[in-house]
């Protein structure tokens, strides 16, 4: 049976659609999220101090992240504050959360800038940040994954 | 063995999922504490990337004890890399692969690997 032309068009174009929308319902794979939630003094001593670096991370992928390295470079209010690569062995599940913190340890030059010096006293309660890094995951031939964000952390008092 | 390596890159290669499955023991455990499971989401994330992968691999090493178990020892490395998310490394790592069968087909029950200087674990 030969199909009016009106008709063949019509499934040829149907059949188009179909395969359109299956092309694009694939599932979007999408950079996990890191946020700095908290920097706090642990320390002061004669020859320098220790921070320690709050982060928040969220996987909206559906499969779960084992991290084994973490790179990251914190900027607060627009000065470099703190960078470097550190060895980790946490998995942030499908579609889940996670914490994650980083000691950091100040010299005694590092410690008397301005930077550092606004965690002594006090002085204020927030302050802006910028973070970039890249979480290496311990999947074979995965790259390391690029993480950035900003945004505003509180400033929290040696306890 | 070598048929098995084959069989392996093929189905990475045409992103098929459940032949690889069926190439992995249910009992597959490995020294990171990875099981079948884990190893699936491994793949799942290589299948998710968009853009082809082409698998080159070499076989360095087959050993087989008795009739039931082998050890492959191969060099891989992944080729037709993007720039999306979760893209895959051009470098080669090396695998140890270990294989057990009942008669039949061999299946993965264990795997170290590591970047080709660099110890396997």
């Amino acid at each position: 049976m030969k199909l009016p032309k009106f008709e063949s068009r019509y499934i040829i174009l149907c059949a188009a659609a179909l395969l359109a929308s299956c092309a694009t319902s694939r599932i979007a794979v999408q950079p996990p999220e890191v946020v700095l939630t908290g920097v706090q003094v642990r320390d002061i001593g004669i020859s320098g101090q220790t921070f320690l670096l709050g982060f928040a991370v969220s996987n909206p992928n559906p499969f779960p992240l084992p991290v084994k390295n973490i790179r990251y470079t914190v900027m607060l209010d627009g000065q470099k504050f703190a960078g470097g690569e550190t060895q980790s062995d946490f998995v942030v599940s499908a579609r889940g959360d996670g914490e994650f913190s980083i000691g950091v340890e100040m010299d005694l030059l590092q410690s008397v800038s301005q930077l550092s010096t606004l965690f002594r006293g006090g002085l204020r309660d927030t302050i802006e940040y910028d973070l970039d890094g890249t979480l290496a995951v311990d999947i074979p031939f995965a790259r390391p994954v690029p993480f950035s964000s900003s945004g505003v952390i509180k400033v929290r008092p040696q306890p | 063995m070598r048929q098995w390596v084959q069989d392996a890159e093929a189905a990475v290669e045409g992103k098929e999922r459940r032949v690889l499955g069926n190439m992995i023991a249910d009992s597959y455990a490995d020294v990171r504490g990875n099981d079948k499971a884990d190893i699936e989401q491994m793949l799942r994330v290589w299948f998710l990337r968009s853009g082809n992968i082409v698998l080159v691999s070499r076989i360095d090493e087959v050993t087989v004890m008795g009739d039931s178990a082998a050890t492959v020892v191969l060099t891989a490395g992944m080729a037709g890399m993007g720039e999306g998310v979760f893209d895959l490394d051009a470098d080669a790592l090396r695998f140890r692969l270990e294989l057990e069968t009942s008669g039949d087909d061999w299946l993965l029950i264990g795997a170290r690997w590591g970047k080709l200087k660099g110890e396997l674990r």
